[in-house]
């Protein structure tokens, strides 16, 4: 190796630390740098740089790659695709510019009218500011690859998985008397089995026809549903305000379309699976298809959403091109659902965490944003009705969750011909008024206190066929010996067998009403 | 050199995401614009890299990356088969590249004294402090940034991005034994700045 020049030297020793010496040069090399520890050291440095130069760390993928270069192969430069109007600041951020330019002016400038100037301008900037930075950059929808089974599970279940390999899902609950809610979660019930549009049709027994009827409204609905859930680059997510109503509409226009029979079992269907939305207009006409198809409306009403971004939350009125959404749907196949969950859900949630809840107004409508880990919920004050096509019945309401039952133990039971009952309730206040033999064959029982005032329970039975299978269950009980029987828990097992009736709590007033419905 | 036989191979019935890279650009130069996507899916994230390992600067990276698939898309139909796509994207990435560092070099002329001190005070500073393998990373890559480019090239290629001599040689439009030479001296310049440094 001596009587080689710098050059020569310098090339053996790049090809040595490449791996693409031969053996015969190798073996020398290595023999040479074995007695000369400072070209040793040498080729160790080289050797160094070239290992920490491979393992150099990657940048993370850029899933908006393609969006944003496929829009500039187009020339779509120069327009934001989906965002057209402004929003309406109010921001914490805002608010605190704006007291801060107060104290200022009432501190340093005496002259009002020039203070009011000042005030203005800095104002409008901060407003401009964020009104500019909201939703900028690409935008898309959240749920852009939807089918018609995906829709049909929202309107059942009121939950759409986001990314169904992380089990993260956006779900909303809604309640005519608690408000409304739009909750992006992890950890959904994997158990629970989707419903497929077979499955639908086999159990209702719809025609060929209306199943095409159904098919095209859950089209209409999902065209909504896409342009509901928006996302923006700049880890931004944009909830339209009528989200949370969105699956109550759907549930309501298929069963317009139903028969009557056909609703029966529409409703034994939602009750089975414990739908969000109960049918309650089960005799109604069935609607036809063209004033259904035609009715459902196209386009909101409201441009409203809510925007949450990693720095503030936002009532941003945004005008939606549904069109460019299917469009963007249609080409779009990016994983970014991926995106959504691991990282913007992750920031977004971290950020309200840092900043506990989050109120906004929406015209007389609060909306809170709150976070917990791995989750966030916003809850809107008052539900925003979608409103179901006009000239329709509204077919169906919320489900009430359970309230707190007041729980009643008695230790003794006389079941009294085929319409009354006796019982006796340890309590001192409290005694029980039994039957009440109701037009169209219902029956009642109360509980009312010792003084016979107003009743503090009302249990109704709704066809002669409840009320025997009650009976036929007191006197089980009662042949079992049981010393005290808990009447919560009897109902709770009407509930739970299926072929039993559903128990349906109701709160008039102060009072309780139980109805156990066929 | 002529056209490979891939008309069979487009007529396959595969998707289009597992095509080859010829079979896709013959599908594109025959009209159908929409597998351009395909490509850019492939080799999106290399391109990005080797940019990323040009400029050490994340920021950049993006804007850079979709303005050489710009220039791809409107250089494909010209595309000869005479290298691999793979190749010729990365000459397009590497020249764009080039592009911007001689538009960052005559910024640079106006700041150079600021910009050669803060480098070497970056250096100087390492040199001081106890090395771990995050610290060496660092010196080596701003060593690697004082290299002059047509050094620095070939070795960002040859050790971050693993391609091969005759890889780079297509990318740089130059003979392999200009690689070979290039990388060495490049390599023992880089030696001479980190030996005082790392032993």
């Amino acid at each position: 190796m001596n009587h080689l020049t710098d050059n020569e030297w310098e090339q053996i020793v790049s090809l040595y630390i490449d791996g693409e010496l031969d053996a015969d040069e190798k073996t020398k090399l290595e023999a040479y740098l074995a007695t000369h520890p400072v070209a040793a050291r040498e080729v160790e440095v080289l050797r160094t740089a070239k290992r920490s130069l491979s393992s150099k760390e990657k940048l993370p993928a850029n899933d908006w790659f393609w969006l944003k270069l496929s829009n500039r192969l187009e020339g779509r430069f120069s327009h934001q695709p989906y965002r057209h109007a402004a929003s309406k600041p109010s921001i914490a951020i805002s608010t605190l510019a704006v007291v801060t330019f107060f104290v200022i002016g009432v501190i340093y400038f005496k002259d009002a009218p020039m203070f009011h100037h000042y005030f203005i301008e800095k104002k409008l900037q901060v407003e401009s500011v964020y009104r500019n930075n909201i939703m900028t950059g690409n935008i898309l929808p959240l749920f852009s690859n939807l089918n018609n089974d995906d829709v049909l599970n929202f309107a059942l279940s009121g939950s759409i998985a986001i990314d169904s390999s992380n089990n993260t899902s956006l779900q909303v609950k809604n309640s005519d008397d608690s408000g409304s809610q739009i909750q992006i979660i992890r950890n959904e019930d994997p158990s629970v089995i989707p419903v497929t549009m077979n499955d639908f049709a086999d159990e209702i027994g719809i025609s060929h026809n209306q199943r095409e009827v159904v098919d095209s409204i859950l089209g209409s609905y999902k065209e909504k549903l896409q342009a509901s859930v928006l996302v923006s680059e700049n880890d931004e997510v944009a909830i339209h305000a009528e989200l949370v109503d969105l699956n109550r509409a759907m549930v309501s226009t298929i069963a317009a379309c139903l028969e009557p029979p056909q609703r029966t079992r529409f409703k034994r269907f939602l009750d089975h699976r414990k739908a969000p939305y109960a049918l309650v207009a089960v005799n109604s006409p069935t609607v036809p298809s063209h004033i259904i198809l035609n009715k459902i409306p196209r386009f909101s009403n409201s441009n409203n959403y809510v925007v949450i971004s990693p720095d503030t939350v936002e009532i941003a009125e945004m005008t939606i091109n549904v069109d460019s959404i299917r469009e963007v749907a249609r080409r779009q196949e990016m994983k970014y659902r991926k995106i959504i969950t691991e990282r913007m859900v992750a920031e977004l949630t971290d950020r309200q965490r840092r900043m506990e809840e989050n109120f906004v107004g929406m015209g007389q409508n609060r909306v809170r944003v709150h976070s917990t880990s791995g989750a966030f919920q916003i809850h809107f004050e008052h539900s925003a009705p979608v409103g179901i096509p006009g000239g329709m019945v509204e077919m169906v309401k919320p489900r009430i969750p359970a309230p707190e039952f007041p729980r009643v133990q008695f230790n003794h039971v006389t079941v009294v011909g085929d319409s009354a009952f006796s019982f006796e309730i340890p309590a001192d206040d409290q005694t029980v008024r039994v039957f009440k033999r109701l037009p169209k064959g219902e029956f009642r029982f109360e509980i009312v206190d010792s003084m016979m005032r107003e009743p503090k329970m009302k249990l109704m039975f709704k066809s002669p066929s409840a009320k025997r299978d009650f009976e036929s269950r007191l006197k089980e009980m009662n042949e079992q010996d049981e010393d005290l029987m808990d009447l919560d828990s009897l109902l709770r097992e009407s509930e739970l067998t299926p072929e039993q009736p559903a128990v349906k709590l109701k709160k008039p007033g102060k009072e309780s009403e139980v109805e156990l419905m066929m | 050199m002529a056209k490979p036989a891939v008309i069979n191979i487009i007529n396959a019935n595969i998707p289009n995401e597992q095509k080859s890279d010829d079979a896709l650009i013959m599908l594109f130069q025959s009209g159908e614009q929409e597998v351009f996507r395909y490509l850019v899916e492939r080799y999106r994230e290399k391109v990005r890299n080797v940019i990323f390992s040009i400029f050490n600067d994340a920021d950049q990276v993006d804007d850079i990356s979709q303005e050489v698939f710009i220039k791809v898309f409107h250089a494909l139909p010209n595309f000869r088969f005479e290298s691999s796509f793979y190749t010729w994207v990365y000459r397009i990435a590497v020249n764009k590249c080039r592009d911007e560092l001689r538009k960052k070099k005559v910024k640079r002329f106006f700041s150079f004294h600021s910009f050669e001190k803060t480098t070497n005070t970056k250096i100087e500073n390492l040199a001081t402090t106890t090395f771990d393998d995050e610290n060496i990373k660092g010196v080596i890559e701003e060593s690697l940034k004082k290299l002059p480019e047509k050094f620095r090239m070939p070795i960002i290629l040859k050790d971050i991005d693993g391609m091969s001599y005759d890889e780079i040689a297509d990318v740089l439009d130059c003979e392999v034994g200009t690689v070979k030479s290039r990388l060495s001296r490049g390599r023992t310049m880089l030696r001479e700045i980190l030996m005082p440094i790392l032993v």
